[in-house]
């Protein structure tokens, strides 16, 4: 390795040296940490000075996650105002008193119910918040634990937003190599669904035997159905009927996320049990607060990567190896969910683009190919710190420690991680099932 | 000393947070005001973009449009560069070639910044240089980095994911060409992420009501129809492990006359290839160009490490020596693995056994160690622009496009950019009056 490699390789253990040393000795926030290996890989790299530039540098890493972080605080709002109008507890009622008889239908429908938003939306994020949180209470009334009710919604919604018909990190990947988005959605709908169906079942299903008959009317979640009639679910009609909208009709329903969970929240404030909007922003923002600060602290460690060249080393060490489990398989399966915890769409541009072309490119093999690295890539919305799906599921079922939550993904995500790897592996016998593209 | 009070720690904070939010604002917006160009004495107008979508007027994206009119009768060509303004060479050479044109028959539109609005900011993440310098014999010329997309403070929020836009020309082509209809899809629906909604090379043919960027490709839509544009290039670069490099990538319409540049081109000593435009991406200039109008589309690409995933420390001089370790390692990677893998294969093959991978490309150019430098780049679109142009005039003799006052390929590897710049206050470049 010539000299010039190991400068930048030297840069980024540092970064990650001082990230670990300020999370786990000082006991920092982690966005904080983040800043810290940041600011110790510029100045590694030599960018100290001038001043106003190193700032300008910072600043401009954390902007990638703006978005982000204008979803994560209104969805966090909308979640708070839609639970205190009591419509998350009318709605777990409902569904309990429906399906409690067949635990084993019941819970593929709640999988299938959290996924949709993130399989129309192409984001966990919401997913979680959305769906997720209304399904929580009925998991946890069914008599799954809290953290495993947690990492049955982080699981359906990564899953949810790796399934068609938006997977965000395909389409970029996609962008990367000029692959048209046609003929994903089969493939991607066998690496997404079956293993959804498959976690949930065996993470619930040993508590849900027991209560399939147990447990009378006056245990369930309190309805205020009769109270507030169909007015109650208007700000849940309102915003699934905004987030189809936007993909059904491009261009005339653009009012983005954010928008789309303000109004949301607000329509909560008007439907149902009485909802103060000033103390419900002011909680949603309390508990949304420390993983803003993680996002903002990973934009600027990305932004200090890419700058000294670190970004580049790393790219550069995963490409270097052979195809197969002793070469480049476990180097995509590990470094795509690693760096996918700064993000997953990040993943999918630095890592999955450059793997993609590392592997076969026939028409119909890239297109499973594609939807393999993109599943996989998925999975770092498991990953700490940053660990969106996880930290939101956390969130939604109230266990404060979000690794409670992780450490019963392990073993899902390792597990579909393995699976689109044997896809990659057989991507040709795959890609004669489900690859079906019309022309040239 | 007493610890600070919540209170104090909290105004401690803020003026933390406004000192830092004060300083990088002003690193942004002083990242919004344009550099100056200094036309070649032989521009006979220059227009407005919003002359093809009023609309456009005063807003961000308002571009100019440089018209060289010989007054000679003959064909019309159109120059886009700064469709993605963080791909420099697209845009220097659009400069160069503003600087230094002069038409002898028929006419060229050149637009430098297509997407003006992509130059005020840099992609976040990226970690690019605001600025780079080119030395002139008058001084060094500043001019912007900008960003592959439309500025967000200009264009926001994004959608999830992006649907480019139907056009208002498709019929009317089909109904002209009814043999392009076979396999096309035709403009609209090509599915893409959210970002791209901000990419103008994703956004044609464009759309009049449509976003800012939507509104861009609409209006150079227009310019070429209503001008009767018969040939139109776009400039662009691409990162090294892109498949799609050092190529001409051409409309259908335009396949025979870019072969025939193809072999004009390695006269020059340019290795470059010609690509069809794939009827199923849908959104960019080479496609949607060629297909909504008369006219015979091609895009360039030349290869920018600084793009590149794989790129080094980040630096300046990355951008205009196109110098990069991490690409002249990677090449020595490959090398070193494609040797680990015929091995491999061949050992297979004497086992009996399955090859389950004979080499890999992980570069789709070669980088040498002294790097692809900007003149080199500007030199490879200018040069293919003229010999294209060259072999349309062989297949149009009836209605031809003269230019003169280029500079040829061995000029600028032999001598730089800068001669053929002017100074950084307009000073003419040296040896023209």
């Amino acid at each position: 390795m010539s000299s010039v490699g190991t400068h930048e390789l030297l840069t980024f253990f540092i970064m990650v040296g001082v990230f670990c040393a300020g999370a786990f000795f000082l006991r920092l926030q982690i966005g904080i940490s983040m800043m810290c290996g940041a600011l110790a890989g510029v100045l590694v790299g030599g960018y100290l000075f001038p001043l106003d530039d190193l700032i300008r540098h910072l600043v401009e890493g954390m902007f990638s996650y703006l978005d982000p972080i204008l979803i994560i605080a209104t969805a966090t709002m909308f979640m708070f105002s839609i639970e205190r109008s009591g419509l998350l507890s009318t709605l777990a009622h409902w569904t309990i008193r429906a399906f409690r008889r067949v635990p084993i239908i019941l819970l593929a429908a709640i999988t299938i119910v959290i996924m949709l938003p993130g399989m129309l939306t192409g984001s966990s994020t919401a997913a979680v918040l959305t769906t997720g949180a209304l399904m929580a209470p009925v998991l946890m009334h069914m008599g799954v634990p809290r953290d495993k009710t947690g990492a049955i919604i982080a699981m359906a919604a990564l899953l949810g937003m790796a399934a068609p018909p938006v997977n965000i990190p395909a389409l970029i990947i996609g962008a990367g190599v000029d692959l048209p988005y046609i003929g994903l959605d089969l493939p991607l709908l066998v690496l997404t669904l079956v293993p959804a169906l498959l976690c949930t079942w065996a993470l619930g299903l040993p508590h849900c035997w027991k209560c399939s008959t147990a447990g009378s009317d006056a245990d369930l979640p309190r309805s205020v159905a009769g109270k507030y009639g169909a007015r109650l679910f208007l700000p849940l009609v309102l915003v699934v009927v905004l987030l189809v909208g936007e993909r059904l009709f491009p261009g005339r329903i653009a009012l983005g996320l954010p928008l789309i969970f303000m109004i949301g929240t607000l329509t909560g404030a008007l439907t149902g049990e009485k909802v103060q909007l000033l103390p419900v922003s002011r909680d949603a923002f309390r508990a949304a607060l420390p993983i803003l600060g993680i996002l903002m602290g990973v934009g600027m460690f990305i932004q200090a990567m890419t700058l000294t060249g670190a970004r580049g080393e790393v790219v550069i060490q995963a490409l270097r190896l052979p195809r197969g489990w002793t070469g480049l398989y476990p180097v995509i399966g590990t470094s795509l969910p690693l760096f996918g915890a700064v993000s997953s769409f990040g993943a999918a541009s630095v890592l999955g683009v450059p793997f993609v072309l590392s592997l076969p490119t026939s028409s119909s093999v890239i297109i499973v190919n594609t939807a393999a690295l993109s599943v996989i890539a998925s999975l770092g919305d498991l990953m700490p710190p940053t660990a969106l799906a996880g930290l939101f599921a956390a969130q939604v079922v109230g266990e404060p420690k979000y690794l409670r939550v992780l450490r019963w993904c392990v073993v899902p995500g390792i597990l579909i991680a393995i699976m689109a790897l044997l896809a990659i592996q057989h991507a040709e016998f795959l890609a004669r099932y489900l690859v079906f593209i019309g022309g040239s | 000393m007493r610890p600070p009070t919540p209170r104090q720690r909290a105004t401690i904070l803020l003026v933390i947070g406004l000192t830092i939010s004060a300083i990088a604002g002003a690193r942004f917006v002083r990242h919004w005001t344009p550099e100056p160009l200094f036309p070649s004495p032989h521009v006979t107008q220059v227009f407005k973009l919003s002359k093809w979508h009023p609309p456009l007027a005063g807003t961000a994206a308002e571009t100019d449009v440089y018209l060289f009119d010989s007054g000679v009768p003959g064909g019309t060509l159109l120059i886009c560069g700064g469709t993605h303004p963080n791909e420099p060479a697209a845009y220097m050479a659009a400069v160069t070639i503003l600087e230094n044109l002069r038409v002898t028959e028929g006419r060229v539109f050149l637009i430098p910044r297509s997407n003006k609005a992509g130059f005020s900011h840099n992609d976040s993440q990226e970690a690019m240089p605001q600025r780079y310098r080119i030395h002139t014999a008058h001084g060094p010329r500043v001019f912007r980095h900008g960003s592959r997309l439309t500025n967000p403070v200009r264009q926001w929020p994004d959608p999830n994911i992006y649907i480019n836009p139907h056009g208002t020309y498709w019929d009317e082509f089909i109904s002209t060409c009814p043999d392009c209809s076979i396999n096309n899809p035709g403009p609209g629906g090509q599915v893409l992420a959210g970002v791209d909604s901000r990419n103008l090379n994703r956004a044609f043919p464009g759309d009049p009501d449509g976003t800012i960027t939507e509104q861009v490709a609409h209006a150079i839509m227009t310019l070429i129809r209503e001008e009767g544009v018969d040939l139109a290039i776009d400039f662009h670069e691409a990162s090294p492990e892109y498949p799609t490099i050092n190529v001409m990538v051409a409309h259908q319409k335009a396949e025979a006359i870019t072969s025939w540049a193809e072999l004009l081109l390695s006269d020059d000593g340019i290795r470059i290839a010609t690509d069809a435009s794939s009827l199923r991406l849908r959104g960019m200039s080479h496609r949607e160009w060629g297909d909504a109008s008369k006219a015979m589309s091609v895009l360039f690409e030349t290869a920018n490490p600084v793009q590149g995933r794989l790129k080094g420390k980040t630096t300046e001089e990355q951008i205009t020596l196109g110098r990069d370790g991490g690409y002249t390692r990677v090449q020595m990677i490959q090398q070193r693995l494609n040797e680990r893998l015929a091995e491999r294969a061949r050992i297979a093959e004497e086992q009996g056994r399955p090859v389950k991978e004979r080499s890999r490309k992980i570069l789709y150019v070669e980088i040498p160690p002294e790097g692809v430098p900007i003149e080199e780049r500007v030199g490879r679109h200018v040069t293919a622009t003229r010999r294209l142009v060259e072999a349309y005039n062989d297949d149009h003799p009836e209605n031809p496009i003269g230019l003169d006052g280029l500079p040829e390929y061995n000029e600028l590897l032999a001598n730089g950019l800068g001669p053929w710049l002017h100074g950084p206050d307009g000073q003419a470049p040296a040896g023209r009056p």
